[in-house]
């Protein structure tokens, strides 16, 4: 049975192979209007203000946090329209620092009234570390992958606090069940996933792909939704994220971390 | 007498699949698939569920590696550093001492018969051996490596280019093309032609000693210590240590536990292979016994009780003195010299 699915694999990947243009994604190019650009462009902020590392920002505990390290998986993307879904393929996006300008390419034209993406790296890839794939490459992910177990960091966000003491703090969050997902829709859908939360939020205009043209997403990642609500993370006492406390920051983030700011 | 394994059909179908595509004349050929050589008594040879077949190409590429110190960060320490081929790829210390000159909390595992595996490291953290090789190349405490700053090394050398070129279809030097041919050559390492080994295949004779301990191994050791591979690769707390209290979470000394963050798994490590045990001392995950009979006191009387002790060691393995050196002479009958001198020289 093992060889058979071997073979199957070998074939089908062969296939895929040799035609590089094929959508590779479910529908979307059924009616062949043509295909456009989508650009992502994610960029972190501390509530309205651009982030940047090294600066002391303040958060809910009234510690402040300066930070060396931000980094991020941002993954399967998805443009949802009316009729259907475009999944975009190897779809990994590693955001270091401030922002990420991402293009997706040959987007089926059409009318897209909803967007998904996952903070994380879904456990299919994240059980495997020998990636060769744009960033899940450990390469160029750099430090993203754990060394004594198979797994992604999904986040690394890394610095120092001065609260009533002084010191670092260390966020790592991975495992598959810390995997989340953020849907955006302007016809007030919801979504649901058997596995992991999906948090379902306004996308403020549609994305209208036009073929040959090109849109711009700005996704919005306001950091200071990590230190609060439902938990405030004092970080005096709350500076690592070791087995459950990486569960209460993703509790902090799943449903209000990421905004649309706009679609242009 | 020996199988050999032979995935012709696949290999010439994957061609065929390969060829198809005429973008590229000079995509590399999967070459000469590597024979492996199966004692019979092992059963089929696994193949690798990443689909990372042996070449001829890729094994020697992954020995290769194995080898050099180049892998590390000062270039001063390589795999075999640790995995000393004589040792059944152990290295008979305790704890092992890395870039950073700190000693290690775990004793280095053996490498051998890993095909039939399934978990890598003590605890089973590594899904896989491609997996699994980006763990001690990149640990501070292990190779202290940075990937980036390796793949410009291996570019630059004068022969990796074309070797790695040559082992793999597509990528050249990249960490994937890295982990699949050490994998590759991991993979390789078999051993089963101890006097044990044929005496099963019938092929020759224990002593009447060794016979006793045979039998004494199958009825108190082969039910985690099971079959020809002389594990259950699974992972058990065999009554060490009777406290798990230490300070986070990801200790190494909690055992799988830092993995499936499941209590019954406390204290609970790889059930290791027996094979040429002569010679992998010191034993157990920390290398706290130094020979074979401080093992088998363990058991005797040492067993700790806790909540997550392996419930078939509650009351310890009870042996004479005589079943000990019984069981002790079969244990040395699981030495295949043949396997241990393979690399001599390397």
């Amino acid at each position: 049975m093992k060889k058979i699915s071997y073979l199957l694999l070998a074939l089908s990947l062969g296939m895929f192979s040799c035609d590089n243009d094929d959508d590779m994604g479910t529908g979307g190019s059924t009616d062949n209007k043509g295909y456009g650009d989508v650009t992502l462009h994610i960029q972190n902020f501390i509530d309205d203000e651009a982030f940047a590392l090294g600066t002391d920002y303040i958060v809910a505990s009234g510690d402040t946090i300066n930070v060396t390290t931000l980094k991020y998986f941002v993954s399967n993307v998805e443009l949802i329209s009316e009729d259907t879904t475009y999944m975009v393929p190897e779809s990994y996006y590693l955001v270091d620092g401030a922002e990420k300008m991402v293009t997706i390419e040959d987007v089926p034209a059409g009318t897209y009234t909803g967007i998904k993406f996952a903070l994380g790296v879904d456990s299919t890839a994240n059980h495997n570390s020998d990636h060769d794939k744009a960033d899940l490459d450990p390469v160029i992910s750099d430090g993203m992958i754990w060394n004594w177990a198979t797994g992604y960091k999904f986040i690394k966000f890394e610095g120092a606090f001065k609260g009533d003491t002084t010191g670092n703090f260390v966020f790592h969050v991975g495992k598959d069940e810390n995997y989340r997902e953020f849907h955006f829709s302007n016809d007030g859908s919801s979504m649901e996933h058997m596995n992991h939360k999906v948090s379902s939020m306004e996308l403020p205009t549609s994305i209208m792909v036009m073929d040959g043209g090109s849109k711009k997403v700005h996704i919005k990642a306001n950091w200071l939704e990590f230190f609060e609500n439902p938990t405030t993370i004092d970080l005096d006492d709350f500076n690592t994220s070791h087995g459950a406390k990486a569960t209460t920051l993703v509790e902090n983030y799943e449903s209000s971390l990421f905004s649309i700011h706009h679609v242009e | 007498m020996f199988q050999f394994r032979k995935n012709i059909t696949l290999f010439l179908l994957a061609l065929l699949v390969f060829t198809g595509c005429n973008t590229k004349d000079k995509l590399a050929e999967p070459s000469d698939e590597f024979r492996v050589e199966v004692p019979t008594n092992l059963g089929p040879f696994p193949e690798s569920e990443r689909g990372n077949f042996l070449t001829k190409e890729g094994v020697e590429l992954g020995e290769k590696l194995f080898f050099d110190p180049l892998l590390s960060k000062d270039n001063n320490i390589s795999c075999a550093t640790c995995h000393k081929p004589e040792l059944a790829f152990s290295d008979g210390l305790k704890g092992s001492i890395g870039a950073s000159g700190k000693t290690l909390e775990r004793h280095t595992p053996t490498i051998m018969n890993l095909a039939w595996h399934d978990g890598f490291f003590w605890d089973g953290g590594a899904n896989t051996l491609e997996s699994q090789a980006f763990g001690p190349i990149t640990h501070e405490d292990e190779m202290g490596q940075d990937l980036g700053q390796l793949m410009e090394e291996l570019k630059a050398d004068s022969l990796y280019p074309q070797l790695f070129e040559n082992a793999f279809e597509e990528g050249g030097i990249n960490s994937k093309n890295l982990s699949w041919a050490l994998s590759q050559f991991q993979r390789s390492l078999i051993t089963g032609n101890s006097p044990y080994d044929k005496y099963i295949r019938g092929e020759g004779n224990l002593s009447s000693l060794e016979k006793q301990g045979l039998q004494i191994y199958q009825e108190n050791c082969s039910s985690c210590h099971v079959g020809d591979q002389f594990s259950d690769f699974g992972y058990h707390n065999n009554g060490l240590d009777e406290k798990f209290d230490y300070t986070s979470e990801e200790e190494p000394k909690l055992g799988r536990y830092r993995i499936t963050f499941d209590s019954l798994d406390l204290g609970a490590y790889k059930t290791p292979t027996l094979r040429n045990i002569a010679v992998t001392a010191p034993y157990m995950h920390d290398g706290r016994f130094a020979t074979l009979e401080e093992v088998l006191n363990h058991y005797n009387h040492g067993i700790k009780d806790s909540p997550s002790l392996a419930p078939k060691l509650k009351d310890g393995i009870q042996l004479t003195a005589d079943e000990k050196t019984a069981l002790i002479a079969f244990l040395k009958s699981l030495t295949d010299e043949e396997f241990l001198s393979r690399y001599e020289g390397k």
